[in-house]
């Protein structure tokens, strides 16, 4: 069975919102990728991904509290589902794996 | 910032789902605030509008089109699991409902095609709404007689003095002709000839050649497919053809009009310029006469304002001026009717009409059928839904208790209602596809399959199968809906209304099945009766030939000589009509009517002395045209019976009649009665015998008819007189007709109609056996649980069947006693177009309800049987 994959913004998004626990919400998350990768991202970019994920089942969602921050309304806190993890540590093992046959890596290691 | 902006907010609220559109909205005001904590208040708010306007992207617009309609796809996707689930489950219903539906389908198919043939004649014609044919009448023995014919005048007088009329066309009727080229001879049927202007009224496409080919004198325009027999593949464009029985007339071939469409009312293979085809012996009447033989078809193509009657108003008194005076006094009441183009085909049969005609009356048979069908196999839908609704009871109540609306449910069973239709659609075309040859050959040749994508009859298909669907749904998606999902749940239902509608219902299906069952007894009757009706004449053993218009005079009696010397060849007789099929002449007698002559138009046929030996018509009174007697010819007539009885004659041998009037020229016949024959039937038995005069044929012609009776093998002799004849007139063929295939000929429109009526009389019965069969079923197993109650208490196996099947029986006799009337009227009024007719007896009526408890008891006795034989303990038990 032909294993699924990501692309790379949706894995960076699930990573996000592994690494973010109980506070990946939209907003959360687009600061938090422009902080780390330096990189502008558009917020409704986000939420499309996370629509996504969460259609796919490797994020859930939940109405979280409000904030006098966002004008009172509420957040939508996503967390990861353990297909999420299995199909980020997948990913990543699988980088891994194909890492290790790159020739002139071994040739460093000799 | 104080608040979010309204117009952002509006419309986020427009592009973005439902349920995520706050938090969308918190997460742009939270960005906000942290922009304006790294830039300026106005960088800020410019990222935020671009964010806003962002949102606007595929991602979020189809996600929130689906959530609108929420998960109808989804829905869809479960209709089709749970319908195909259904249909697995309840195997005999579905299949029984999709068979009913697919007989009835392409029955309907047929029907269609069939009607919107018979519809479509000559609407191919350019503007046919503006071309009429001019008719013409006048009154004859106190009626008025129509006529297809016109004096040759009228038409350029219109177009002169009309500007309404656009073009007008005179055309003579079409004939056989025996045609030459170079040393081959070809028999070719439907060479008219016709003014140069009936391109402009009638539309003909030109594959050589254009509008103005008959403008010279002498030329013809033939069809594709007569100049392929003739010419073969040579070109015949500017060759010459010579018209070997029209005087030896040479035509020259000017162009090529491809073959005039099936539905077409004009059944013409060649067109001549005008009189090129009359003899050089033919003394043409005036322009202006009243008579048939001088008159031709006249068609007309009016402007597009003018409007028939109008016209018919105006143009009158110009006719009536120039209509010549007739001495019978026919121009008193001469009038002129016109008649639409595309009517010709359907309407009423006038006098001399020489054309492909229909008949409307199986136009409207044909679609009440179809609309018979239509109302059988919609009742049978209803009421296999209706009885397969116990069923579903639970299912729905389910749905309904999880959020089903009442809209969802109607439409989960209208989908299912769609999904079968649409099957059965599919499973009939391509039924009706493979059927096609046999039902070519049974209703029509020109019938073809792709009519079937005809703007016009893929409306009205789609508008019946539409109604089929809303008709058959209606009741069950609204019962279905209505209930409360409680009594849904307990299967209370509303059974008693349930019951009364299916019941209804049937009495309705039952009631078109017997109506048809006996009209198809009726018309299979009155068939028999046309097959076994002595037509007063022997039809059996006799051939009529036909001799070409001229050929050598003298040679007639070296024909029927030589024709009666043959082996084989019992009687030759010349004559001026064909038995079976046509030809009186029409003209005015004087007859002696208590002591007085009094004038009347009468029927007339010329015959010489062998004539009633060849046909086998026998001598009632009187005798035979006499040989020895030289005077019988112009003193000798013979009547027949009917004339006798209308004449009020007791002793008709031996009155007076004349013909001929004192003041004109021309022959004068006078003399007695000799003879009376027994009636015969000349034309159809659609006609009655009218009175009939018999003369001995004028001594220069006799006639171009020949009838031999024959005694021998039939193929052998025939083929003898062929050779005799080519001996005797070398370069001509001989033309035969076998009197029996004529005679059963006339009535193929009947017999179409009937075997499509058989048809569908059959599948209509096996609908009906059908819904009668599986929804006795139903019902045994809806009502298994009161008669193993009333087993319990004592009743037999025979008391339950008996009680099961009378409620259909009962139902049928309430049927017999609805449609039997009805038919009887619908048998007489059918019936009524024949003169001579089978008689419609009780017996028939009793046999068919008989036939019809026959097949209720058969199709009900299974279920009631079952029932019967059931065993309580395994009913009370299994709740």
């Amino acid at each position: 069975m032909a294993r699924e994959f990501l692309n790379d913004f949706e894995e960076l998004i699930l990573s996000m919102i592994a690494a973010l626990d109980e506070n990946a919400y939209g907003a959360a998350i687009a600061l938090e990728v422009e902080k780390w990768l330096g990189r502008k991202v558009t917020l409704s970019a986000v939420h499309v991904i996370l629509y996504r994920l969460e259609d796919k089942g490797y994020a859930k969602s939940k109405v979280g509290g409000a904030t006098s921050e966002r004008g009172g309304r509420s957040k939508r806190i996503y967390t990861i589902t353990s297909a999420g993890i299995a199909v980020l540590r997948s990913m990543k093992e699988t980088r891994t794996e194909i890492w290790k046959l790159v020739p002139q890596l071994k040739s460093v290691h000799i | 910032m104080q608040s979010f902006p309204t117009w952002a907010e509006r419309f986020l609220r427009m592009i973005c789902p439902d349920q995520v559109v706050d938090q969308i909205i918190g997460d742009l005001i939270e960005i906000y605030h942290h922009d304006i904590k790294h830039y300026n208040e106005q960088k800020a708010r410019w990222k935020l509008i671009i964010s806003v306007l962002r949102f606007f992207r595929p991602g979020i617009l189809i996600r929130n089109k689906f959530s609108i309609s929420f998960n109808q796809g989804p829905m869809l996707q479960h209709y089709f699991k749970t319908s195909f689930r259904h249909f697995l489950k309840s195997k005999l219903n579905f299949s029984f409902k999709s068979l009913g539906l697919c007989f009835a389908l392409v029955s309907l198919l047929v029907i269609v095609l069939y009607v919107s043939y018979q519809l479509s004649f000559d609407r191919f014609h350019n503007d046919y709404q503006h071309i009429y044919r001019v008719n013409s009448q006048w009154r004859e023995n106190g009626e008025m007689a129509k006529y297809a014919l016109v004096p040759t005048g009228v038409g350029p007088m219109l177009k002169s003095e009309f500007p309404d009329v656009r073009a007008y066309a005179r055309m003579g009727g079409a004939n056989r002709c025996q045609v030459r080229l170079k040393d081959k001879s070809f028999q070719a049927e439907g060479i008219a000839e016709a003014d140069s202007t009936i391109f402009n009224v009638l539309s003909f496409s030109f594959i050589r050649g254009d509008k103005r080919a008959l403008q010279k004198p002498k030329s013809i325009v033939l069809t594709e497919s007569l100049a392929k027999q003739i010419f073969d593949d040579a070109d015949p464009v500017d060759e010459s053809i010579t018209l070997v029985d029209r005087a030896g007339v040479s035509l020259q071939v000017t162009g090529i009009i491809e073959d005039l469409p099936s539905n077409s009312h004009l059944n013409i293979k060649a067109l001549a310029s005008f009189g090129s085809l009359n003899d050089s012996s033919y003394v043409p009447a005036g322009p202006w006469e009243i008579s048939i033989d001088g008159s031709t078809v006249l068609y007309l193509r009016l402007s597009d304002q003018s409007n028939a009657d109008e016209f018919v108003s105006k143009a009158m008194p110009e006719v009536r001026k120039k209509i010549a005076r007739n001495e019978s006094g026919l121009q008193k009441e001469y009038g002129i009717l016109l008649q639409p183009l595309k009517d010709i085909y359907l309407d009423r049969p006038i006098y001399a009409e020489f054309c492909v005609k229909g008949n409307i009356i199986y136009v409207y048979v044909f679609s009440v059928l179809g609309l018979f069908l239509l109302v059988i196999s919609g009742v049978n839908y209803i009421n296999l839904t209706v009885a397969d609704f116990h069923k579903r009871l639970k299912e729905i109540g389910v749905r309904k208790v999880m959020g089903a609306r009442k809209r969802q449910i109607a439409f989960q069973v209208i989908f299912e209602a769609c999904l079968v239709v649409l099957l059965s659609l599919i499973v009939s075309v391509f039924a009706l596809y493979l059927l096609f040859p046999k039902i070519q050959q049974l209703l029509d040749p020109n019938l073809r399959f792709v009519t079937l994508v005809k703007p016009e009859v893929l409306a009205t298909l789609g508008a019946v199968i539409g109604l089929l669907i809303i008709l058959s749904t209606l009741y069950p998606a609204y019962q279905l809906a209505i209930n409360s999902p409680i009594e849904n749940m307990k299967s209370i239902g509303k059974q008693g209304s349930h019951a009364r509608i299916s019941k209804v219902l049937l009495i309705c299906q039952f009631s078109i099945s017997i109506i048809c069952i006996t009209s198809t007894l009726v018309i299979g009757q009155q068939l028999r009766f046309i097959q076994d009706r002595n037509p007063g004449y022997d039809r059996e053993n006799l051939i009529v030939a036909y001799m070409p218009d001229q050929y050598p005079a003298e040679k007639n009696q070296v024909i029927k000589d030589e024709f009666s010397k043959i082996a084989g060849v019992e009687a030759v007789s010349f004559s001026t009509f064909r038995i079976a099929g046509a030809g009186y002449y029409r003209d005015w007698y004087r007859v002696e009517m208590d002591g007085e002559m009094k004038r009347l138009m009468l029927n007339e046929v010329f015959f010489d002395h062998d004539f009633f030996r060849a046909t086998g018509i026998p001598l009632v009174a009187g005798r035979e045209f006499d040989p020895q007697r030289s005077n019988d010819s112009h003193q000798a007539f013979i009547v027949n019976e009917t004339a006798v009885r209308e004449f009020g004659w007791k002793d008709a041998v031996g009155k007076r009649i004349s013909y001929g009037y004192e003041e004109s020229e021309g022959e004068k016949w006078e003399g007695t009665i000799v003879g009376v024959v027994k009636d015969f039937n000349v034309y159809s038995l659609h006609r009655k015998i009218e009175p009939l005069v018999m003369r001995l044929p004028w001594s220069d012609w006799p006639g171009s008819c020949v009838h031999i009776r024959i005694n021998g093998p039939l193929d052998e002799t025939i083929a003898r007189i062929q050779k005799t004849y080519m001996d005797i007139l070398p370069g001509f063929i001989l033309h035969y007709s076998i009197v029996d295939e004529l005679y059963n000929n006339q009535y193929s429109n009947e017999r179409k109609a009937y075997t499509a009526l058989l048809l569908s009389t059959w599948i209509i019965v096996i609908i009906s056996c059908l819904g009668i069969f599986s929804l006795s079923l139903y019902l045994s197993v809806t009502r298994m649980k009161e008669f193993s109650i009333r087993k319990v208490l004592g009743a037999t196996s025979r008391q339950i069947t008996v009680l099961h099947t009378g409620k259909f029986v009962k139902i049928a006799l309430i049927a017999n006693g609805c449609a039997l009337p009805a038919a009887w009227v619908i048998g007489e009024q059918w019936l009524e177009q024949f003169a001579y007719k089978t008689e419609l007896r009780g017996l028939v009526f009793f046999s068919v309800t008989v036939m019809s408890l026959m097949l209720v008891i058969a199709s009900a006795g299974y279920s009631s049987w079952k029932a019967g034989n059931m065993n309580p303990v395994d009913v009370i038990k299994s709740e």
